[in-house]
Protein backbone atom coordinates (compact mmCIF):
# COMPACT_ATOMS: atom_id res chain seq x y z
CA UNK A 1 0.00 0.00 0.00
CA UNK A 2 1.13 3.30 -0.95
CA UNK A 3 1.17 6.06 1.75
CA UNK A 4 1.62 9.51 1.08
CA UNK A 5 1.67 12.78 2.99
CA UNK A 6 2.10 16.29 2.08
CA UNK A 7 3.26 18.30 5.50
CA UNK A 8 2.87 21.97 5.91
CA UNK A 9 6.79 23.20 7.86
CA UNK A 10 4.37 24.68 10.34
CA UNK A 11 3.38 21.36 11.22
CA UNK A 12 6.77 19.35 11.03
CA UNK A 13 8.90 19.84 14.97
CA UNK A 14 12.00 21.74 12.96
CA UNK A 15 15.14 22.09 14.78
CA UNK A 16 16.57 25.03 14.83
CA UNK A 17 19.87 23.33 16.08
CA UNK A 18 19.76 20.98 12.92
CA UNK A 19 19.62 24.17 10.38
CA UNK A 20 22.50 25.57 12.52
CA UNK A 21 24.60 22.27 12.06
CA UNK A 22 23.64 22.20 8.69
CA UNK A 23 25.13 25.13 8.55
CA UNK A 24 28.30 24.39 9.34
CA UNK A 25 27.92 25.81 13.06
CA UNK A 26 28.83 22.18 14.68
CA UNK A 27 27.48 22.72 18.55
CA UNK A 28 27.79 26.73 17.99
CA UNK A 29 24.78 29.20 18.31
CA UNK A 30 25.30 32.19 15.42
CA UNK A 31 25.17 35.70 16.02
CA UNK A 32 22.30 37.51 16.75
CA UNK A 33 22.02 39.13 12.76
CA UNK A 34 22.84 35.62 11.57
CA UNK A 35 19.81 34.05 13.80
CA UNK A 36 17.71 36.84 12.75
CA UNK A 37 18.23 36.31 8.92
CA UNK A 38 17.58 32.74 8.93
CA UNK A 39 14.61 33.47 11.12
CA UNK A 40 13.14 35.36 8.43
CA UNK A 41 14.13 32.99 5.17
CA UNK A 42 12.72 30.56 7.19
CA UNK A 43 9.76 32.35 7.72
CA UNK A 44 9.60 33.17 3.86
CA UNK A 45 9.92 29.37 2.97
CA UNK A 46 7.42 28.55 5.07
CA UNK A 47 5.11 30.62 3.73
CA UNK A 48 5.71 28.52 0.21
CA UNK A 49 6.70 25.15 1.26
CA UNK A 50 5.36 21.82 1.21
CA UNK A 51 7.01 18.67 2.34
CA UNK A 52 5.46 15.67 0.64
CA UNK A 53 6.83 11.98 1.24
CA UNK A 54 5.56 8.76 0.35
CA UNK A 55 6.43 5.68 1.08
CA UNK A 56 5.77 1.40 0.97
CA UNK A 57 6.36 -1.54 2.69
CA UNK A 58 8.24 -4.37 0.56
CA UNK A 59 9.24 -7.91 1.32
CA UNK A 60 13.50 -8.15 1.29
CA UNK A 61 15.26 -11.05 0.78
CA UNK A 62 18.60 -11.29 1.76
CA UNK A 63 20.72 -12.83 -1.44
CA UNK A 64 24.26 -12.26 -0.23
CA UNK A 65 26.49 -10.08 1.64
CA UNK A 66 25.96 -6.94 -1.10
CA UNK A 67 22.53 -8.06 -2.77
CA UNK A 68 18.87 -7.84 -1.73
CA UNK A 69 16.16 -8.91 -3.47
CA UNK A 70 13.48 -6.22 -2.85
CA UNK A 71 10.27 -7.20 -4.78
CA UNK A 72 11.37 -8.59 -7.93
CA UNK A 73 14.30 -6.71 -7.66
CA UNK A 74 17.36 -6.82 -6.88
CA UNK A 75 19.55 -3.89 -5.42
CA UNK A 76 23.28 -4.46 -4.95
CA UNK A 77 24.52 -1.99 -1.78
CA UNK A 78 27.57 -2.94 -1.50
CA UNK A 79 29.95 -4.03 1.17
CA UNK A 80 29.35 -1.34 3.73
CA UNK A 81 25.78 -1.40 3.60
CA UNK A 82 24.91 -5.35 3.93
CA UNK A 83 26.27 -6.03 7.16
CA UNK A 84 24.02 -3.54 8.84
CA UNK A 85 21.12 -5.40 7.72
CA UNK A 86 21.44 -8.76 9.11
CA UNK A 87 17.39 -9.79 10.19
CA UNK A 88 15.70 -7.63 8.10
CA UNK A 89 12.37 -8.90 6.83
CA UNK A 90 10.52 -6.06 5.24
CA UNK A 91 11.63 -2.68 3.58
CA UNK A 92 10.06 0.25 3.92
CA UNK A 93 11.14 2.19 0.50
CA UNK A 94 10.23 6.18 0.35
CA UNK A 95 10.92 9.22 -1.49
CA UNK A 96 10.51 12.97 0.11
CA UNK A 97 10.94 16.39 -1.37
CA UNK A 98 10.97 19.85 -0.21
CA UNK A 99 9.39 20.50 -3.47
CA UNK A 100 9.26 22.64 -6.56
CA UNK A 101 8.29 25.54 -5.17
CA UNK A 102 11.42 25.59 -2.69
CA UNK A 103 13.13 25.07 -5.45
CA UNK A 104 12.16 28.04 -7.36
CA UNK A 105 12.28 30.41 -4.52
CA UNK A 106 16.10 29.00 -4.37
CA UNK A 107 16.56 30.05 -7.76
CA UNK A 108 15.04 33.18 -7.43
CA UNK A 109 17.85 33.83 -4.45
CA UNK A 110 20.77 33.01 -6.43
CA UNK A 111 19.57 34.85 -9.09
CA UNK A 112 19.54 38.15 -6.44
CA UNK A 113 23.09 37.13 -6.02
CA UNK A 114 22.54 37.10 -1.81
CA UNK A 115 24.78 34.18 -1.03
CA UNK A 116 24.29 34.41 2.17
CA UNK A 117 20.44 34.14 2.11
CA UNK A 118 20.88 31.45 -0.62
CA UNK A 119 23.07 29.72 1.52
CA UNK A 120 20.77 29.63 4.56
CA UNK A 121 17.74 28.53 2.47
CA UNK A 122 20.21 25.88 0.77
CA UNK A 123 21.17 24.69 4.73
CA UNK A 124 17.21 24.88 5.60
CA UNK A 125 16.20 22.64 2.23
CA UNK A 126 18.76 19.83 3.36
CA UNK A 127 17.11 19.67 6.73
CA UNK A 128 13.59 19.68 5.48
CA UNK A 129 14.35 17.08 2.73
CA UNK A 130 16.15 14.75 5.56
CA UNK A 131 13.54 14.92 8.01
CA UNK A 132 11.08 12.81 6.04
CA UNK A 133 13.26 9.56 6.99
CA UNK A 134 13.10 10.67 10.57
CA UNK A 135 9.17 11.29 10.24
CA UNK A 136 8.90 7.57 8.44
CA UNK A 137 11.13 5.93 11.04
CA UNK A 138 8.58 7.01 13.61
CA UNK A 139 5.27 6.30 11.44
CA UNK A 140 6.65 2.42 11.09
CA UNK A 141 7.40 2.24 14.95
CA UNK A 142 3.76 3.37 15.69
CA UNK A 143 2.07 0.98 12.78
CA UNK A 144 4.49 -1.99 13.48
CA UNK A 145 5.37 -3.57 16.01
CA UNK A 146 8.89 -4.12 14.34
CA UNK A 147 12.01 -2.36 15.27
CA UNK A 148 13.74 -0.06 12.17
CA UNK A 149 17.16 0.22 10.43
CA UNK A 150 19.01 3.67 9.74
CA UNK A 151 17.97 5.03 6.39
CA UNK A 152 20.21 4.03 3.54
CA UNK A 153 20.25 5.91 0.38
CA UNK A 154 21.34 5.36 -3.68
CA UNK A 155 24.33 7.34 -4.19
CA UNK A 156 25.55 7.21 -0.82
CA UNK A 157 27.85 4.86 1.87
CA UNK A 158 28.82 2.74 -1.44
CA UNK A 159 25.48 1.90 -3.04
CA UNK A 160 25.57 3.50 -6.59
CA UNK A 161 23.84 5.86 -7.58
CA UNK A 162 22.67 4.15 -11.46
CA UNK A 163 20.04 2.04 -8.70
CA UNK A 164 18.18 5.23 -8.39
CA UNK A 165 16.09 4.16 -11.99
CA UNK A 166 15.47 0.93 -10.47
CA UNK A 167 14.60 2.55 -7.35
CA UNK A 168 11.98 4.68 -9.17
CA UNK A 169 10.42 1.88 -11.05
CA UNK A 170 9.07 1.06 -8.08
CA UNK A 171 6.89 3.92 -7.27
CA UNK A 172 4.61 5.85 -9.57
CA UNK A 173 5.96 8.24 -12.57
CA UNK A 174 7.05 11.13 -10.92
CA UNK A 175 6.63 10.26 -7.55
CA UNK A 176 5.75 13.65 -5.19
CA UNK A 177 6.40 15.21 -8.33
CA UNK A 178 9.98 14.18 -8.60
CA UNK A 179 11.99 13.75 -11.58
CA UNK A 180 15.42 11.92 -12.30
CA UNK A 181 18.59 13.60 -14.68
CA UNK A 182 20.59 11.47 -17.12
CA UNK A 183 23.31 11.62 -14.16
CA UNK A 184 20.61 9.96 -11.65
CA UNK A 185 20.16 13.18 -9.78
CA UNK A 186 16.59 14.17 -8.22
CA UNK A 187 14.59 17.14 -9.35
CA UNK A 188 13.53 19.10 -6.93
CA UNK A 189 17.01 19.40 -5.87
CA UNK A 190 16.00 18.79 -2.25
CA UNK A 191 14.80 15.70 -2.45
CA UNK A 192 15.77 12.48 -0.53
CA UNK A 193 15.02 8.60 -1.87
CA UNK A 194 15.83 5.23 0.35
CA UNK A 195 14.91 2.72 2.20
CA UNK A 196 14.40 2.03 5.89
CA UNK A 197 14.84 -1.70 6.83
CA UNK A 198 12.01 -3.51 9.42
CA UNK A 199 12.89 -6.64 11.15
CA UNK A 200 11.67 -8.08 14.64
CA UNK A 201 15.01 -7.57 16.64
CA UNK A 202 17.08 -4.14 16.66
CA UNK A 203 19.24 -3.80 13.98
CA UNK A 204 22.97 -2.75 14.32
CA UNK A 205 23.74 0.62 13.06
CA UNK A 206 26.53 2.39 12.04
CA UNK A 207 27.96 4.76 14.71
CA UNK A 208 28.51 8.38 13.14
CA UNK A 209 29.86 8.31 9.61
CA UNK A 210 31.50 4.93 9.65
CA UNK A 211 30.00 4.40 6.15
CA UNK A 212 30.43 7.40 4.61
CA UNK A 213 33.74 8.53 2.53
CA UNK A 214 33.08 12.32 2.72
CA UNK A 215 35.14 13.60 5.70
CA UNK A 216 33.66 16.80 4.92
CA UNK A 217 30.27 16.68 5.51
CA UNK A 218 28.59 18.47 8.27
CA UNK A 219 26.82 15.92 9.54
CA UNK A 220 30.71 14.58 10.32
CA UNK A 221 31.94 17.62 11.67
CA UNK A 222 29.19 18.18 14.02
CA UNK A 223 29.52 14.96 15.70
CA UNK A 224 33.39 14.95 15.72
CA UNK B 1 37.92 62.33 9.91
CA UNK B 2 36.93 58.74 9.51
CA UNK B 3 38.69 56.14 11.22
CA UNK B 4 38.90 53.67 7.96
CA UNK B 5 40.28 51.30 9.49
CA UNK B 6 36.90 49.73 11.24
CA UNK B 7 36.17 49.21 8.08
CA UNK B 8 38.68 46.31 8.11
CA UNK B 9 37.16 45.08 10.91
CA UNK B 10 32.89 45.66 9.22
CA UNK B 11 34.07 43.41 6.50
CA UNK B 12 35.54 40.79 8.78
CA UNK B 13 32.17 40.77 10.49
CA UNK B 14 30.00 41.42 7.67
CA UNK B 15 28.24 44.76 8.93
CA UNK B 16 27.57 45.33 5.72
CA UNK B 17 25.30 48.90 6.63
CA UNK B 18 28.20 50.01 8.85
CA UNK B 19 30.57 49.18 5.58
CA UNK B 20 28.75 51.21 3.40
CA UNK B 21 28.46 54.25 5.79
CA UNK B 22 32.43 53.90 6.72
CA UNK B 23 33.35 53.71 2.92
CA UNK B 24 31.41 56.33 1.98
CA UNK B 25 32.92 58.87 4.80
CA UNK B 26 36.87 57.33 3.35
CA UNK B 27 35.55 58.08 -0.32
CA UNK B 28 34.35 61.71 0.90
CA UNK B 29 37.55 62.42 2.29
CA UNK B 30 39.52 61.43 -1.27
CA UNK B 31 40.67 58.29 -0.48
CA UNK B 32 40.97 56.46 -4.11
CA UNK B 33 38.80 53.40 -4.84
CA UNK B 34 41.95 51.12 -5.80
CA UNK B 35 43.38 52.27 -2.31
CA UNK B 36 40.22 51.77 -0.28
CA UNK B 37 39.99 48.25 -1.98
CA UNK B 38 43.60 47.38 -1.21
CA UNK B 39 44.35 48.67 2.34
CA UNK B 40 40.48 47.66 3.85
CA UNK B 41 38.36 45.18 1.82
CA UNK B 42 40.84 43.13 0.80
CA UNK B 43 42.39 42.93 4.39
CA UNK B 44 38.84 42.28 5.63
CA UNK B 45 38.00 39.40 3.86
CA UNK B 46 41.70 38.39 4.44
CA UNK B 47 41.07 38.73 8.70
CA UNK B 48 37.68 36.40 8.64
CA UNK B 49 39.85 34.10 6.66
CA UNK B 50 42.65 33.78 9.04
CA UNK B 51 39.76 33.67 11.43
CA UNK B 52 38.02 30.76 9.68
CA UNK B 53 41.18 28.63 9.72
CA UNK B 54 42.04 29.24 13.47
CA UNK B 55 38.53 27.84 13.57
CA UNK B 56 36.76 31.41 15.34
CA UNK B 57 34.40 31.87 12.20
CA UNK B 58 32.00 29.76 10.46
CA UNK B 59 31.23 29.38 6.78
CA UNK B 60 28.36 31.77 7.09
CA UNK B 61 30.74 34.43 8.75
CA UNK B 62 32.74 34.34 5.38
CA UNK B 63 29.48 34.60 3.51
CA UNK B 64 28.56 37.92 5.65
CA UNK B 65 31.78 39.08 4.84
CA UNK B 66 31.66 38.54 1.37
CA UNK B 67 28.72 39.90 1.12
CA UNK B 68 29.62 43.59 2.91
CA UNK B 69 32.27 43.38 0.20
CA UNK B 70 30.41 42.61 -2.48
CA UNK B 71 28.03 45.68 -1.66
CA UNK B 72 31.28 48.08 -1.07
CA UNK B 73 32.45 47.09 -4.58
CA UNK B 74 28.75 47.88 -5.94
CA UNK B 75 29.64 51.49 -4.96
CA UNK B 76 33.24 51.44 -5.99
CA UNK B 77 33.09 50.17 -9.01
CA UNK B 78 30.84 52.96 -10.99
CA UNK B 79 34.06 55.31 -9.83
CA UNK B 80 36.60 53.14 -10.96
CA UNK B 81 37.32 53.69 -14.84
CA UNK B 82 36.73 50.69 -16.95
CA UNK B 83 39.86 48.22 -16.96
CA UNK B 84 41.16 50.25 -14.40
CA UNK B 85 40.56 48.22 -11.36
CA UNK B 86 43.19 45.47 -10.01
CA UNK B 87 42.42 42.11 -9.97
CA UNK B 88 44.78 39.37 -8.46
CA UNK B 89 43.43 37.37 -11.70
CA UNK B 90 41.13 35.65 -13.70
CA UNK B 91 39.43 32.34 -13.11
CA UNK B 92 37.02 30.17 -14.49
CA UNK B 93 34.71 28.27 -11.84
CA UNK B 94 31.73 26.06 -12.88
CA UNK B 95 30.46 22.46 -11.19
CA UNK B 96 30.86 19.82 -13.91
CA UNK B 97 28.96 17.73 -16.67
CA UNK B 98 26.27 15.97 -15.30
CA UNK B 99 26.20 17.32 -11.62
CA UNK B 100 23.53 19.88 -10.47
CA UNK B 101 25.09 20.60 -7.02
CA UNK B 102 26.45 24.50 -6.63
CA UNK B 103 25.79 26.08 -3.43
CA UNK B 104 29.71 24.90 -2.48
CA UNK B 105 30.94 26.14 -5.81
CA UNK B 106 28.87 29.73 -4.87
CA UNK B 107 30.30 29.78 -1.74
CA UNK B 108 34.00 29.54 -3.23
CA UNK B 109 33.32 31.96 -6.33
CA UNK B 110 32.32 34.53 -3.51
CA UNK B 111 35.05 34.21 -1.29
CA UNK B 112 37.29 34.35 -4.35
CA UNK B 113 35.90 37.55 -5.65
CA UNK B 114 35.95 39.00 -1.89
CA UNK B 115 39.64 38.65 -1.83
CA UNK B 116 40.29 40.31 -5.62
CA UNK B 117 39.47 37.93 -8.20
CA UNK B 118 37.66 38.41 -11.57
CA UNK B 119 35.75 35.17 -11.07
CA UNK B 120 33.13 34.08 -14.38
CA UNK B 121 30.77 31.83 -12.87
CA UNK B 122 29.67 29.38 -15.44
CA UNK B 123 27.07 27.45 -13.26
CA UNK B 124 26.23 23.78 -12.79
CA UNK B 125 26.15 20.80 -15.28
CA UNK B 126 29.10 22.43 -17.80
CA UNK B 127 30.87 20.65 -20.28
CA UNK B 128 34.87 20.55 -20.85
CA UNK B 129 34.02 22.57 -24.40
CA UNK B 130 32.33 25.24 -21.95
CA UNK B 131 35.41 25.34 -19.52
CA UNK B 132 37.45 26.05 -22.60
CA UNK B 133 35.63 28.76 -24.15
CA UNK B 134 35.25 30.78 -20.74
CA UNK B 135 38.77 30.17 -20.48
CA UNK B 136 39.60 31.50 -23.85
CA UNK B 137 36.83 34.58 -23.56
CA UNK B 138 38.11 35.81 -20.53
CA UNK B 139 41.60 34.88 -20.74
CA UNK B 140 41.54 32.69 -17.52
CA UNK B 141 44.62 32.08 -15.50
CA UNK B 142 42.74 29.41 -13.61
CA UNK B 143 39.73 26.77 -13.90
CA UNK B 144 38.50 25.83 -10.68
CA UNK B 145 36.03 22.82 -11.64
CA UNK B 146 33.46 21.10 -8.80
CA UNK B 147 31.49 17.95 -8.22
CA UNK B 148 29.65 16.75 -5.24
CA UNK B 149 29.12 13.14 -6.48
CA UNK B 150 31.52 10.02 -7.13
CA UNK B 151 29.93 9.47 -10.44
CA UNK B 152 30.68 13.40 -11.93
CA UNK B 153 33.86 13.75 -10.00
CA UNK B 154 35.24 11.79 -12.86
CA UNK B 155 34.12 14.31 -15.47
CA UNK B 156 36.66 16.15 -13.96
CA UNK B 157 39.54 14.32 -16.15
CA UNK B 158 37.51 14.76 -19.29
CA UNK B 159 37.35 18.60 -18.85
CA UNK B 160 41.27 18.25 -18.48
CA UNK B 161 41.33 16.06 -22.05
CA UNK B 162 39.51 18.93 -23.43
CA UNK B 163 41.49 21.58 -22.39
CA UNK B 164 44.92 20.12 -22.89
CA UNK B 165 43.48 19.18 -26.42
CA UNK B 166 42.87 22.68 -26.97
CA UNK B 167 46.51 23.29 -26.17
CA UNK B 168 45.84 25.15 -23.22
CA UNK B 169 46.88 23.42 -20.23
CA UNK B 170 49.93 24.96 -19.86
CA UNK B 171 48.07 28.24 -19.86
CA UNK B 172 46.20 27.87 -17.11
CA UNK B 173 45.99 26.32 -13.72
CA UNK B 174 43.33 23.72 -12.54
CA UNK B 175 42.02 23.49 -9.11
CA UNK B 176 38.92 21.11 -7.55
CA UNK B 177 36.88 20.85 -4.98
CA UNK B 178 33.75 19.15 -4.03
CA UNK B 179 32.53 16.41 -1.40
CA UNK B 180 33.86 13.35 -2.92
CA UNK B 181 37.68 14.72 -4.22
CA UNK B 182 40.48 15.38 -2.16
CA UNK B 183 44.25 15.18 -2.75
CA UNK B 184 44.87 11.96 -3.95
CA UNK B 185 42.20 12.61 -6.29
CA UNK B 186 44.01 15.55 -7.66
CA UNK B 187 47.18 14.26 -8.41
CA UNK B 188 45.80 11.33 -9.90
CA UNK B 189 44.11 13.32 -12.87
CA UNK B 190 47.00 15.58 -12.71
CA UNK B 191 45.62 18.97 -11.64
CA UNK B 192 47.23 21.91 -9.82
CA UNK B 193 45.25 22.00 -6.41
CA UNK B 194 42.98 20.75 -4.05
CA UNK B 195 41.02 22.80 -1.47
CA UNK B 196 38.56 21.62 0.55
CA UNK B 197 36.80 24.93 1.54
CA UNK B 198 36.10 28.18 0.09
CA UNK B 199 39.01 30.12 2.45
CA UNK B 200 41.52 27.29 1.35
CA UNK B 201 40.55 27.98 -2.23
CA UNK B 202 41.39 31.52 -2.09
CA UNK B 203 45.06 30.46 -0.83
CA UNK B 204 45.37 27.96 -3.20
CA UNK B 205 44.22 30.33 -6.09
CA UNK B 206 47.10 32.93 -4.77
CA UNK B 207 49.54 30.15 -4.25
CA UNK B 208 49.24 28.54 -8.14
CA UNK B 209 49.74 32.34 -8.96
CA UNK B 210 52.66 32.70 -7.11
CA UNK B 211 50.85 35.65 -5.42
CA UNK B 212 52.22 34.80 -2.09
Amino acid sequence: MLIEHSIKIKELNLSKKDIYISMGYRNDTPDKETIKLIDSTLKEISEITIVRYMYFISEVQILSETDIKIGENIFSLGRKIGPYLGGIQKACLYVSTAGKEFDEYLGNLKKSGDIMKEFIADSIGTVLAELSSSLIANELEKSYNMKVSSPYSPGYCGWDIKEQKKFFSLFPDKPCGITLSDSFLMFPIKSVSGFIGLGNDSFKRPKHCDLCNNLLCFKRRATN
Amino acid sequence: MADSNKLIEFIATGKLEDAKNLLNETLAEGVSPQEIIDLYLIKGMETVGQRFEEGKAFVPNLLMAARAMKACMDILKPLMKEGSQKTLGTLVIGTVKGDLHDIGKNLVASMLEGCGFKVINLGVDVSGEQFVNAVKENNAQIVCLSALLTTTMNYMEEVIKTIEKEGLRDKVKIMIGGAPVNQEFADKIGVDGYSSNANEAVILAKKVLNIC
